[in-house]
């Protein structure tokens, strides 16, 4: 285990005694990162920020049941992505939780998509048109540097289905990237 | 053969993200990295997945809720679950000298620290000066065994009004600790609490990052607000307060108003 990793553990232990303290430090150490997740998912910042807050108060109710099976990081973003698809489902998008569509067979072109990649408007861009189940996992990916098996965890689905996920996921952004490319033409 | 060749290819191309964030190990490395090396297509879209990552990494996040969304959570929190002072069924009663309580404030948590004053050490007396203060019904105050003295009753009636107000908050103070802190006597500990309190109007444009790092800077904790008016309150410990002042009043694009107290 990692020093951050064993600090976030100590820090999660002095929680579940009620030490303000360390919750106050989890916080600081771990709001951005978990913001960021959430964000990631919603375009809008204060209904992020109301996901946030119930997320650190779940945090404080439930530090005592955290039994270290995962990391704590793993734990902290898996309720963080629970609480958002349940603000999801509750406003009724649902169809945010589906697979899309396959994509024609034909792969990019990867020189166009190497050449796109390098301007990032285009990768930002690219990546807002990703669904949020797909944006969400490249963002674990390439954000939070998450094995397919942590992505697994936090998404509650089996490592199979992450692969797919993100399989289905670059091959949307690559084909994104080369359409910017050829646009730009 | 050409089936299995093709299945080799899209399992390393779904794995090839992983690659990209160096996160594959074992034998799922192996294998993509092979399949990356005997075909160049795959090695330009491992290209293209390294910048992306980049480029997602460089993302800046222009807000997010800082320190106003801790200050929330901690309200919330005492409200959900306020800080229960273990009232104590017999208190000492000569109060040597009875200064204003504090207002209850949510407050830190758990420690053993060993140089803390309770309240039983900050109101002292003969042993037969007793309030009795039970957890049910009415707090009973025995009759002084001398009667002789007014300021011992006044006295007696001061620590009354102490240990009710104890009954909602209890406060206790390490003293000349090295860790000036106010804690409950539950126990529970926050950050470094002083007696001090700053009110702070901070500017409407502050970026909340530079106001986090301000804060940071001073050891200072936000306790409650916004007020209706924008107004946060801060706790400092007095034996910095000047300093945190004079940090905070040199920050004007950040800090409109600053006052002492409540």
């Amino acid at each position: 285990m990692g020093t951050m990793a064993a600090d976030h553990s100590y820090l999660l232990e002095q929680i579940a005694t009620g030490d303000k303290a360390a919750y106050t430090a989890f916080y600081r150490e771990l709001e951005k990162p978990v913001f960021r997740f959430i964000r990631s998912k919603l375009n809008d910042q204060h209904e992020a920020g109301d996901i946030l807050h119930e997320v650190f108060m779940e945090v404080w109710r439930s530090a005592g049941k955290f039994e270290g099976r995962s990391s704590v990081k793993t734990w902290l973003f898996g309720i963080a992505y629970r609480k958002t698809m349940d603000a999801f489902r509750k406003k009724g998008r649902l169809d945010l939780m589906s697979e899309p569509p396959e994509q024609a067979d034909e792969g990019p072109d990867a020189a166009a998509c190497l050449a796109a990649s390098q301007e990032a408007t285009h990768v930002r861009a690219c990546l807002e048109e990703l669904k949020p189940p797909h944006r969400a996992a490249v963002q674990m990916a390439f954000y939070d540097d998450m094995t397919y098996g942590q992505i697994a965890e936090v998404q509650g689905v089996p490592e199979g289905t992450i692969k797919t996920r993100v399989f289905h996921a670059k091959k949307l952004l690559l084909h994104c990237l080369q359409g910017r490319i050829g646009r730009a033409a | 053969m050409a089936e299995t060749e093709l299945n080799k290819r899209q399992e390393a191309e779904a794995l090839l993200p992983f690659l990209a964030n160096n996160t594959l190990d074992g034998d799922d490395r192996v294998r993509v990295e092979a399949a990356v090396a005997a075909d160049a297509e795959l090695a330009v879209q491992l290209r293209a997945l390294r910048r992306i990552r980049r480029e997602v990494k460089a993302e800046e996040m222009e807000w997010s809720p800082g320190e106003m969304g801790l200050a929330k959570l901690l309200r919330e929190i005492e409200i959900e679950s306020p800080t229960e002072a273990p009232v104590e069924p017999e208190v000492t009663a000569e109060v040597p000298s009875v200064e204003p309580a504090a207002p209850a404030q949510p407050v830190p948590p758990t420690d053993s620290r060993p140089s803390r004053l309770t309240l039983r050490d900050a109101i002292t007396g003969p042993a037969s000066d007793t309030v009795t203060m039970p957890t049910d019904g009415p707090m009973t105050v025995p009759a002084p065994a001398n009667t002789n003295s007014r300021v011992r009753l006044w006295q007696i009636a001061a620590a009354v009004a102490v240990a009710a107000f104890a009954a909602q908050s209890v406060f206790v103070w390490t003293g000349s600790s090295d860790r000036p802190d106010v804690q409950l006597a539950s126990g529970d500990a926050m950050a470094p609490i002083g007696d001090g309190r700053l009110r702070i109007a901070f500017q409407p444009t502050a970026p909340e990052g530079d106001i986090r790092a301000l804060l940071l800077s001073q050891n200072l904790v936000i306790i409650d607000g916004p007020s209706a008016l924008g107004l946060y309150t801060v706790a400092v410990d007095e034996a910095t307060v000047d300093d945190a002042l004079a940090a905070l009043l040199s920050k004007r694009a950040l800090v409109e108003t600053v006052s002492v107290g409540q």
